[in-house]
């Protein structure tokens, strides 16, 4: 028993003696590794999808069910309905060069590029416009006061499964604001998407977007990306809002949008 | 077997190794788990940021909001050919007013001055360097060797970049400008469509700072390399990217830009 006992303090003594150093030893190489390595990003980890790339639309990717607006809404496309019939067909942000946002940078033809880190994930389009900033360290919306509303809102993602959910809200009105189906992006709206890849050449993007004042019930729709080659690289969109020629045959543009 | 071989390898004293039976081994055993397991776990849950970014290289991450600070620059005067006149760079210095004018992106080199933070996005392919100012994203390719054929690529303002790792250095190759946008560079001179960049992407100060070191090369505006250097202070986590929207449209802006500021009597 004495022999027992004077082991177990021996094995205490040095113990103690290990404890401090493991803790010592480890933690500054954790801060440096923190500042200095892999801790602020970096690539997904291995059980995560990896959406990264170059994804683009093809003729048939596009599945959109027509939205249920409300009366409200329903007047303002009337009123852009009618600005085009009488020759306005040159949509106001892209005569002069405004930021065309959200959701018209995810639905048209350039591929849009994504990067993923584990913070973070950008999209990139190369249409006249803001990149995504989608944020996945767990932060919240920030308060409209401490934020200026953008065109393509402020987004914050999370993982279910294999499934990535963004919830974007903080839109302006401004830039391009029609939604596939029906309706605008306002400073009300809030668009939650789901980006699930369906094999590792097909992305499939569902977006449900609610907003009180423009849909009696959520608009949901969804477009399955193609992955380009590894070897693409991006273009750059270039806008002269200068240049008056292209449009002086063109009828005229758009109104603004409603502030 | 496990046991007695990590038993024998630990560095624990002859005397402890002496008196351990069987149960004595156990006891003791059972002693130090219940000691270090939790500055394990500590240790482990310290590591966690470590851990769950630990990836499939061990280069510097880059990744984060990035701004500049009054002390950031480092410029000196740029060597200009002698046949770089004045009206020369007025007339580069109006192309730019232009270009912010009519809300055309800015391009290399300006859009890496801005004043809003830059957030840089390290994938495994590219690192993406986003500008809050109205600018293309640079897109750097770190899989890939060489740039696109000139007869096939089209030129943009912040032209085609390659990076590889020289260590913890970050070496970017860019090639492929245009002469649009904002075209002035720090020191002087102007981007043209025969630039040459290289620059240089170091984590200093324990990754809290980012130096970037940037040469230039154009036989037609430098007698020799222009070289200066930036340095950026990392952003505090949970800084929100803004947007610096712009409607070329805006009257009340346009006059502001064009008309002389009236002096202060």
């Amino acid at each position: 028993m004495k022999r027992l006992f004077k082991g177990g303090a021996s094995a205490f003594a040095v113990a103690l003696a290990v404890v401090p150093l493991l803790f010592f030893t480890a933690r500054p190489r954790l801060v440096r590794a923190q500042n200095n390595r892999m801790a602020t990003g970096a690539a997904p980890a291995p059980s995560i999808p990896d959406f990264s790339g170059f994804w683009e639309l093809a003729y048939n990717s596009r599945h959109i069910t027509p939205a249920q607006l409300t009366p409200a809404a329903i007047a303002r496309d009337k009123k852009m309905a009618d600005e085009r019939a009488a020759g306005k067909v040159i949509v106001y942000a892209s005569r002069w060069c405004n930021f065309l946002g959200m959701p018209f940078i995810m639905g048209q033809s350039p591929p849009i590029n994504i990067v993923q880190t584990h913070d973070e994930i950008g999209i990139f389009s190369e249409q006249n416009s803001a990149p995504r900033h989608i944020y996945l360290d767990g932060r919240a919306h920030p308060d409209a006061d401490q934020f200026v509303a953008t065109t393509n809102g402020h987004s914050v993602g999370h993982w279910e499964g294999s499934e990535l959910v963004v919830d974007t809200t903080n839109f302006s009105p401004n830039g391009h604001p029609e939604i596939p189906g029906g309706g605008f992006r306002g400073t009300h709206s809030h668009l939650v998407e789901r980006f699930k890849l369906i094999d590792d050449q097909h992305l499939q993007i569902t977006f449900t977007w609610d907003d009180a004042t423009v849909f009696v019930k959520s608009q949901t729709y969804y477009f399955v990306y193609h992955k380009m080659p590894p070897d693409t690289y991006a273009f750059e969109d270039s806008c002269d809002a200068s240049d008056a020629a292209p449009y002086e045959n063109s009828g005229g543009v758009s109104d603004p949008p409603d502030q | 077997m496990l046991y007695d071989s990590v038993w024998q390898n630990m560095i624990i004293g002859s005397k402890v190794r002496r008196v351990a039976s069987s149960a004595m081994r156990l006891s003791v055993i059972t002693t130090l788990a219940l000691l270090i397991f939790p500055a394990f776990v500590f240790a482990q849950s310290s590591a966690s940021p470590l851990a769950k970014t630990q990836s499939n290289h061990e280069t510097p991450n880059l990744t984060g909001f990035w701004a500049l600070r009054f002390d950031s620059l480092n410029v000196p005067k740029a060597p200009l050919l002698p046949g770089i006149t004045q009206k020369i760079i007025d007339a580069h210095y109006q192309t730019d007013m232009h270009t912010v004018r009519w809300c055309q992106y800015v391009g290399m080199p300006y859009m890496m001055e801005s004043q809003s933070p830059l957030d840089i996005l390290q994938g495994k392919t590219q690192i993406v360097i986003v500008s809050e100012t109205p600018s293309a994203v640079r897109h750097i390719y770190t899989d890939r060797n060489s740039h696109p054929d000139p007869l096939t690529f089209d030129a943009v303002r912040n032209g085609n970049s390659i990076g590889h790792w020289e260590g913890d250095t970050l070496l970017v190759d860019t090639t492929g400008f245009n002469d649009q946008g904002y075209t002035t560079l720090p020191g002087g001179g102007f981007r043209t469509p025969t630039s040459h960049l290289k620059e240089r992407y170091r984590l200093v100060e324990d990754g809290k700072e980012l130096e970037v070191t940037f040469t230039w090369e154009d036989p037609k505006v430098f007698a020799k390399p222009h070289t200066y250097a930036f340095r950026y202070y990392r952003v505090p986590r949970g800084y929100n990217a803004g947007e610096d929207f712009c409607d070329s449209n805006d009257q009340e802006r346009s006059q502001f830009l064009t008309q002389p500021p009236l002096a202060v009597k």
